[in-house]
């Protein structure tokens, strides 16, 4: 008999180990990435006011304090405002900017799109305190939400371009000659044929500016007036020390996200079907 | 060959009245070109290019890539203005008018599907955007499935269909507007042979039956003979012949021309004319006689055209007959045809093309030193491009 042509067969377990040590690898990435704001909303319905394990009693009182809290809900409101607004302005001058950048070929326009995404780079500390230059001694502003919205509109744009620009560079175009080719006028063409199809990249674009200025900080600390943002308000409160009144309100804003997230996943989805 | 359509019902006659007009029998030009010219930068794209082009025709523009074929395609379409001459829609000038102005509808090489709307949306689209009547929609989008013999597919998307589906929608989506013109940008290019082969057929019947003026752009020269009524053949900007398919196959006007349509081409000189009858010393060697044009003299410089199935081959030319020394480079067998190429004394390559059964030596082996033969019936002298 000839020898064996392979080698001995390994066992079983030696076979699926290295499946096993993947998974817990996994495991333990996941519990890193989560574990904290687990641990954040468990307290919040804590009944101690002092975050510190043993657990005590299962309360709702903590939420109930946010309900009571009128500068709070001012801070919410503002924010809401600010961040409508914005995602509504960056959407439409990002999506605006980001045809020309695409669809022309103009001296410089390297440059251009350089400079167009720089924002999306340089510190914010930078350019809140370049904001506050022009808006203050150069512009002679009063500091209120609208410079806020401004300042912020600053902030999303270049990433509402760069999301809906990479949806133009894979465009047909001749799409929009066929449509023109049908009878289709340039403003039909736009609205029947072009907006649908890059509207995935446009409701991205705004979904990243949402995310982005509902929690933004730096850039409205240096552009807000008298008023209040809700990281604004938050960061007041921890100069105070936390308490778990805080430990409601960031959950009550996980879930949101969440919400809001899963909402456009699904939409998209439907959309793409 | 041309199986596969089995079952599929091609329902032509019930959807656009003929209104009695014979086909062509009516000579009046839908399209015309005067003398159109379109420079790209520095690079003229039409030089000086006229055409008239008849109502009901199939008319194809076939040449090599950057000949101009898709530029007068885009010219009469109005993706494209002209920089200098005029295009004549239905006796109308249309320079400046945009494409959405134009009774024009345009099959594109990419088909350019709507991706987001259904099929029947795709073919809706021009009807929608010209305020057809809703009932009138529905009515006319469901003829036109049923002539694309898609009757069931309305409701789907394009990506859901394969490449000869979306050709066939892109189609009707263009011809459900009843246009003037339909123009065809190399539609086929796509496919793969077979199903290449089954939509000339069936592009040829359906311009038939719907009796549009189609206005073809292709290279493959046998995609224009088996569907064109008429072809332009254009190189360089220029239209260099009109003409039925066997016009041009038969009477090339140029060298250009008899290559494209797959002629051997020899190069040679005038010896003498007599009546109709030129005898020519080939580059190449030998002297022969073939069918001479007017107007020629001895000593002038003249291309001979052999058509491939009138050329075969021999190990020993008879007297009398038109011959030059080869060797076989190639020999296909072809059912109907052996094919072979035979590298003559000046290099050049020539192609016979012999029916089986016919007086043949055989499929020749490859090296084997023959003849190439031919009847000077079969051959036409041309006058060299650029000699007078």
């Amino acid at each position: 008999m000839s020898p064996e042509r392979f080698p001995r067969r390994s066992p079983r377990w030696a076979l699926r180990l290295p499946r096993l040590l993947l998974a817990l690898y996994g495991l333990l990435g996941f519990v890193f990435l989560y574990l904290p704001i687990a641990v954040l909303i468990v307290f919040s319905f804590n009944s101690s006011a002092v975050i510190t394990f043993p657990l005590q009693h299962f309360t709702l009182s903590w939420y109930r304090e946010l309900r009571e809290d009128f500068v709070l809900l001012g801070a919410v409101r503002n924010s809401i405002v600010v961040t409508v607004v914005t995602t509504v302005g960056a959407t439409l001058v990002g999506t605006a900017a980001a045809f020309p950048l695409v669809r022309t070929g103009f001296r410089m326009k390297r440059m251009v799109n350089l400079f167009l995404l720089l924002p999306i780079v340089i510190p914010g500390i930078l350019t809140g305190i370049a904001l506050l230059i022009l808006f203050v001694p150069v512009l002679n502003l009063t500091l209120s939400l609208n410079t806020v919205i401004a300042g912020q509109i600053v902030l999303a744009g270049p990433f509402v371009v760069l999301v809906v620009a990479s949806r133009l560079y894979g465009f047909n175009q001749q799409l929009e000659a066929a449509a023109m080719d049908l009878g289709a006028t340039p403003w039909r063409t736009f609205w029947h044929v072009t907006f649908p199809l890059i509207l995935p990249g446009v409701l991205a674009g705004a979904l990243i500016t949402f995310t982005l200025t509902f929690d933004e900080f730096i850039v409205t600390f240096f552009t807000i007036g008298p008023e209040s943002t809700l990281p604004m308000y938050i960061w007041s409160l921890v100069k105070f020390g936390v308490t778990p009144k805080l430990n409601a309100l960031a959950s009550i804003i996980v879930v949101l996200t969440l919400g809001t997230l899963l909402t456009a996943n699904s939409l998209l989805r439907r959309r793409a079907r | 060959m041309v199986n596969g359509c089995g079952g599929e019902r091609i329902v032509v006659a019930e959807i656009i009245p003929h209104e009695g007009v014979p086909r062509l029998a009516s000579r009046s030009a839908v399209v015309e070109l005067r003398r159109v010219t379109k420079r790209y930068g520095n690079v003229a794209a039409l030089r000086d290019v006229s055409l008239a082009i008849h109502e009901g025709e199939f008319f194809s523009l076939l040449g090599p890539s950057g000949c101009g074929k898709t530029t007068t395609l885009n010219l009469i379409g109005g993706f494209v203005e002209p920089d200098g001459g005029d295009i004549v829609i239905q006796g109308q000038s249309v320079v400046g008018i945009p494409p959405y102005h134009r009774p024009v509808n345009t099959v594109f090489q990419s088909y350019a599907l709507f991706p987001h709307m259904t099929v029947a949306a795709n073919i809706d689209f021009g009807l929608r955007m010209r305020g057809v009547p809703p009932d009138e929609r529905a009515r006319r989008i469901d003829e036109m499935l049923e002539l694309i013999s898609l009757p069931d597919f309305g409701r789907r998307r394009p990506s859901q269909l394969s490449g000869g589906q979306q050709q066939r929608v892109a189609l009707a989506r263009a011809l459900v507007n009843h246009p003037a013109v339909l123009l065809l940008d190399e539609p086929l290019g796509a496919l793969d042979l077979k199903l290449r082969k089954q939509m000339r057929i069936e592009l040829a019947r359906i311009q038939r039956g719907v009796n549009i003026t189609f206005v073809y752009v292709t290279h493959d020269q046998e995609e224009a003979m088996t569907m064109s009524d008429r072809i332009a053949v254009m190189n360089q900007g220029r239209v260099i012949q009109v003409g039925t398919p066997q016009m041009i196959y038969e009477h090339p006007a140029s060298r250009f021309v008899a290559e494209f349509v797959g002629a051997n081409v020899l190069d040679g000189t005038i010896e003498t004319v007599e009546s109709r009858a030129g005898r020519v010393r080939l580059d190449a060697g030998p002297s022969i006689t073939a069918v001479c044009p007017d107007g020629l003299r001895p000593g002038d410089r003249v291309s001979v055209v052999i058509r491939p199935e009138q050329a075969t081959i021999a190990g020993h030319p008879g007297p009398g007959t038109n011959a030059i020394p080869g060797q076989v480079l190639k020999a296909s067998y072809l059912g109907t045809h052996t094919q072979v190429v035979v590298r003559v004394t000046d290099g050049t390559e020539m192609t016979a093309l012999m029916a089986a059964g016919g007086a043949s030596v055989g499929t020749p082996a490859i090296g084997e030193e023959i003849h190439v033969v031919w009847k000077s019936e079969g051959s036409l002298i041309l006058v060299e491009e650029g000699s007078p």
